[in-house]
């Protein structure tokens, strides 16, 4: 098997460039590849440009500038095409809340052209996969969250598509729900080599799915790897310390003090919030808190993020991921 | 091309079996149009005895105006549908689905015809309940039902358009409550050209929901004058050309806004 190029990647996105009519710049210069059959993982706080990037994907939006291909087809150019090679489950369930389940599933499987008992097998295979069958002649008004994202996704993959847009699939879903689902998408990827592009404000799900992820930020990748590659580069702990008041003008004395120790790599202040990426975190603890100290700086609480996708996030964009 | 028909009966059929499913909402729409036709068949009873009346019964005057408010009526809410589409998600599944933008707006307006008819059918049977006698053939009745239903078309367009544009309830409402009744008193539904003041004759001139009423009450006439009815049928039929025109061209600005 020859990897060529065409075969290596799924989904090729270069310097992607949209705003809105506000002159918000949703993307700016993005830019990545999703390698076939993987599950990709789209990270980054609401407004970062993760459902712009799905939307241009899926040709609902066209980009200013830049390109984008899916198998190796421009989606601008030809949105036709990508309509029946991809599938999409966006944010808000597109579904008809005055038919049954097997109804929407239905008109989905029609709409994509597809007629008669090879229609009717699917449906049911998928009723079956998903866990609907019983209230798949039910009115969809009487489901679950849980079962309606699930119907979704049916709806998705009900074409078979070779790639599949998962936008903030579990977002509003209780804990069960949304571990039921992992399993669902992960079977997907493994069973059926579909390639996954999903996009999610949980670190955990994209931790637990996602075989690469990006984080993107103000509409551009900060950084792409691994969830493990990205943890272990990181190396270390972040200690999160929340002062008593605004210190503004002794900012300069903490860093300089603080940064005498050799296992603090990085100090950042942001008014009352004391933000530092260290190594072996638990142990020079309290070395930092008596160097606060010695300053006159009172401390009101303090907390230790051990590496995680957060703290990742965290040096690459000094924001917090979860609000 | 059939791949377009499917598309746009698979779509229509997802609005249409619902509300064959509840049979009562079908029935609940017609209420009002019904209560027209016997409130105002029985107030205005005496009318026609001032000349000017085409008959000299005032249900068989007032008959065609009826069918065309129930158009107007059940038009201009065809968008509140097309809005419930974009609040839920609907819309935008449907535009990252491999068929033709155009279908979408079509099944909208394939249901409405098929609602339409089911209505005006119950209302001719209650007006010939009520003593209107009817001269229909098999042509002038499909003409007379034509004309209001090639309205309701239009009206829905419009209707569509406003949702896709505005996606606000409220606008869509406020639509409904400022243009229906007065196009209504604005055209010949309830008395003739000849004994309205002449400002209101003059608006009832550019009226298309009184081309409508004229087109489809000229089939009811002793003498038909087929040039009256071609005349003002050719005048909605253009107007409903103009709102579907306007409908796909507000589906492209919804679409450049997502």
């Amino acid at each position: 098997m020859l990897p060529n190029d065409e075969k290596k990647y799924a989904i090729e996105v270069n310097n992607l460039v949209k705003s809105y009519k506000n002159s918000i710049k949703a993307l700016d210069g993005l830019t990545f590849n999703i390698r076939t059959g993987i599950i990709y993982g789209l990270l980054g706080p609401n407004g970062a440009g993760k459902s712009t990037t799905v939307k241009i994907l899926t040709t609902l939006s066209r980009p200013d500038s830049g390109e984008a291909k899916i198998l190796g087809i421009d989606v601008t150019s030809q949105p036709d095409k990508i309509r029946s090679l991809i599938g999409c489950v966006s944010q808000k369930s597109g579904i008809c809340f005055d038919s049954t389940g097997r109804e929407n599933l239905m008109l989905q499987g029609q709409l994509y052209g597809m007629r008669g008992n090879n229609l009717k097998n699917r449906v049911d295979e998928l009723l079956k996969i998903f866990n609907l069958e019983e209230s798949a002649n039910r009115s969809t008004l009487t489901y679950s969250g849980g079962m309606l994202r699930k119907l979704d996704i049916a709806m998705g993959i009900i074409h078979k598509p070779q790639i599949l847009f998962l936008d903030e699939p579990t977002t509003g879903l209780d804990p069960e729900a949304r571990s039921t689902l992992w399993t669902t998408i992960s079977n997907l990827s493994k069973k059926e080599k579909v390639t996954i592009l999903m996009t999610s404000h949980y670190l955990e799900e994209i931790d637990r799915l996602a075989e690469c992820v990006a984080i993107i930020d103000k509409g551009k990748v900060v950084i792409e790897g691994s969830p493990r590659e990205l943890k272990e580069e990181l190396e270390g702990d972040i200690i999160k310390i929340e002062l008593q008041k605004n210190y503004s003008d002794k900012i300069s004395d903490i860093e300089a003090t603080l940064k005498k120790q050799q296992n603090v790599k990085e100090v950042m202040i942001k008014n009352k919030e004391l933000k530092l990426l260290v190594s072996h975190g638990s142990s020079i603890l309290p070395y930092v808190l008596q160097s606060i100290h010695s300053l006159s700086i009172d401390i009101m609480s303090v907390e230790v993020i051990p590496p995680s996708l957060d703290a990742v996030y965290f040096q690459h964009t000094g924001k917090n991921i979860e609000n | 091309m059939k791949k377009l028909l499917n598309d746009i009966w698979y779509l229509a059929l997802r609005r249409i079996r619902p509300t064959f499913r509840e049979p009562m909402a079908i029935i609940i729409s017609m209420l009002q149009p019904i209560i027209w036709l016997l409130l105002f068949g029985n107030l205005f009873k005496v009318i026609v005895e001032v000349p000017g009346f085409s008959t000299d019964l005032y249900i068989e005057y007032l008959l065609p105006g009826i069918i065309v408010m129930n158009s107007l009526f059940i038009g201009i809410y065809t968008g509140m549908g097309t809005l419930n589409d974009i609040n839920t998600g609907v819309m935008e599944r449907f535009l990252v689905l491999p068929i033709n933008k155009i279908a979408i707006i079509l099944s909208e307006l394939v249901q409405v015809i098929i609602l339409l008819l089911a209505q005006f059918i119950s209302i001719i049977l209650l007006a010939l309940i009520m003593g209107a006698r009817l001269p229909f053939n098999f042509y002038s009745i499909v003409i007379f039902l034509a004309i209001p239903i090639l309205l309701g078309l239009a009206v829905s367009a419009l209707s569509i358009s406003l949702a896709l544009i505005t996606r606000k309830h409220e606008s869509m409402i406020g639509a409904m409550q400022f243009f229906t009744l007065p196009l209504m008193f604005l055209s010949s539904a309830f008395m003739p050209r000849e004994l309205m003041p002449s400002w209101i004759r003059v608006i009832s001139t550019i009226n298309p929901v009184d081309w409508a009423i004229l087109g489809a009450r000229e089939i009811l006439s002793s003498e038909i004058s087929w040039f009256a009815v071609m005349a003002n049928g050719s005048l909605v039929f253009l107007f409903g050309g103009i709102c579907v025109l306007i409908s796909l061209r507000s589906f492209r600005v919804f679409q450049s806004s997502i």
